[in-house]
């Protein structure tokens, strides 16, 4: 047991340093995709400690970001009888959003676009987009040809271009 | 980049658009402490540790009870008969329920199923019946929550013994605007053999059902273990 807790310190520490530099962005991507603050923080904790628990086999990923990702949204649980009690937590995480207004703007403009999405588009929106991954990996991550990606990509772009547009010629130009 | 947004005639160039989705949502936020995630983590290491051997005991377990099946006196009319109901459920019927505790009713054009829940069903044998009926493998449990410093409530994210995440719920149910009882799956968009779980969340103190969630697993779940 001894022996075990010294072979885990170097893997803790690695591990720690890979959080750090990934915890904002696979929150962020995770948040693009379901939504929601809360539950994004939760499917990301749950995530990155399922990468911890495997981590000899995640950092020899060719993106461990994208599988922390790919975790969270395949551990990602709808709670979908939410009560007003939790509704309330949310809303006091919204209450220490310090975007500026034109922030906060595109923030929700882009939600609702992607809301719109099939969950294939949206996931893939999400591995090239918000973790800037090439087509390439995001096909070995998703598990399906370059192609496919490269198809979704454009159908989501298509979509997002046309519930964006509006919304972007209405902002103030700076 | 609103500017590059505006150049192009028909909207934007792919870059300016990646660009205009890819600064949303940059608040600063970091997710969880990082000594919550590791101990998560180390939890999580320990049961696979121990996974092994408890795997080990359940393979000779489930060999006994088949062997105990096939050789019993009527194990293989009774193989065939489970067979021929496993692919009648599959296959999904059309099904139109209402009662005090719930209603289960198929789209017959579209086969999506609307489940609506008035009470707590966690322990209703019949609603899984019908869902078995109407395509959809389900299974109940309930966990006890407690409010935390804030007040709040925080969400159960459960392990599940004997089963594990397939898929992404989402793909699969459709929540109703303005109504937080109803939802709506689609049987056919479910990974093959899985099985939607739902848990069913009560305050410790006063027993009030706070919330449920819903998670798509492969394999046989016995339960929600929290983390």
């Amino acid at each position: 047991m001894r022996s075990r807790d010294v072979d885990e310190k170097p893997e803790d520490e690695d591990f720690a340093a890979f959080y750090e530099q990934a915890r904002a962005g696979c929150l962020r991507a995770v948040y693009a995709a379901v939504g929601d603050w809360s539950v994004a923080e939760d499917a990301t904790a749950e995530a990155f400690a399922r990468a911890y628990a495997s981590w000899r086999k995640v950092r020899g990923h060719p993106a461990p970001r994208a599988w922390v990702v790919r975790t969270a949204l395949n551990t990602h649980v709808s709670w979908w009888r939410r009560r007003r009690r939790e509704v309330a937590w949310d809303a006091s995480h919204d209450a220490e959003d310090h975007r500026s207004p034109e922030g906060a703007e595109v923030d929700r403009s882009v939600m609702q676009a992607l809301q719109t999405l099939p969950g294939r588009q949206r996931e893939v929106v999400v591995l090239r987009i918000f973790l800037d991954l090439d087509t390439k990996t995001t096909a070995r991550v998703l598990g399906v040809t370059p192609g496919t990606v490269m198809t979704h990509l454009s159908r989501a772009l298509a979509a997002l271009r046309a519930a964006l547009a509006p919304t972007a010629r209405q902002e103030p130009v700076k | 980049m609103i500017e590059d947004f505006d150049k192009h005639d028909g909207g934007a160039t792919d870059v300016a658009l990646m660009s205009l989705v890819g600064s949303a949502f940059d608040e600063g936020r970091r997710g969880r402490d990082a000594q919550d995630v590791l101990a998560r983590g180390r939890q999580l290491r320990r049961r696979k540790r121990a996974v092994p051997a408890l795997g080990a005991l359940a393979v000779v377990a489930a060999s006994a009870s088949l062997a105990l099946a096939l050789t019993g006196p009527s194990g293989a009319a009774g193989a065939t008969h489970a067979q021929a109901g496993h692919s009648m459920t599959a296959n999904g019927a059309v099904v139109n329920v209402d009662n005090a505790g719930f209603s289960v009713h198929t789209d017959a054009k579209t086969g999506k199923v609307t489940i609506t829940l008035r009470e707590s069903v966690d322990q209703d044998v019949l609603i899984k019946q019908f869902l078995a009926k109407a395509g959809i493998r389900a299974y109940f449990t309930s966990t006890i929550v407690s409010p935390n410093a804030h007040g709040a409530v925080p969400r159960v994210m459960c392990t599940w013994p004997g089963a594990t995440p397939v898929g992404n719920v989402d793909d699969v149910e459709t929540a109703t605007p303005g109504n937080s009882n109803t939802i709506t799956i689609d049987p056919s968009k479910m990974p093959s053999g899985s099985v939607l779980a739902f848990d069913f969340e009560y305050l410790a103190k006063t027993h009030e059902e706070v919330s449920t969630g819903t998670q798509l697993l492969s394999g046989d779940p016995t339960g929600c273990a929290p983390m």
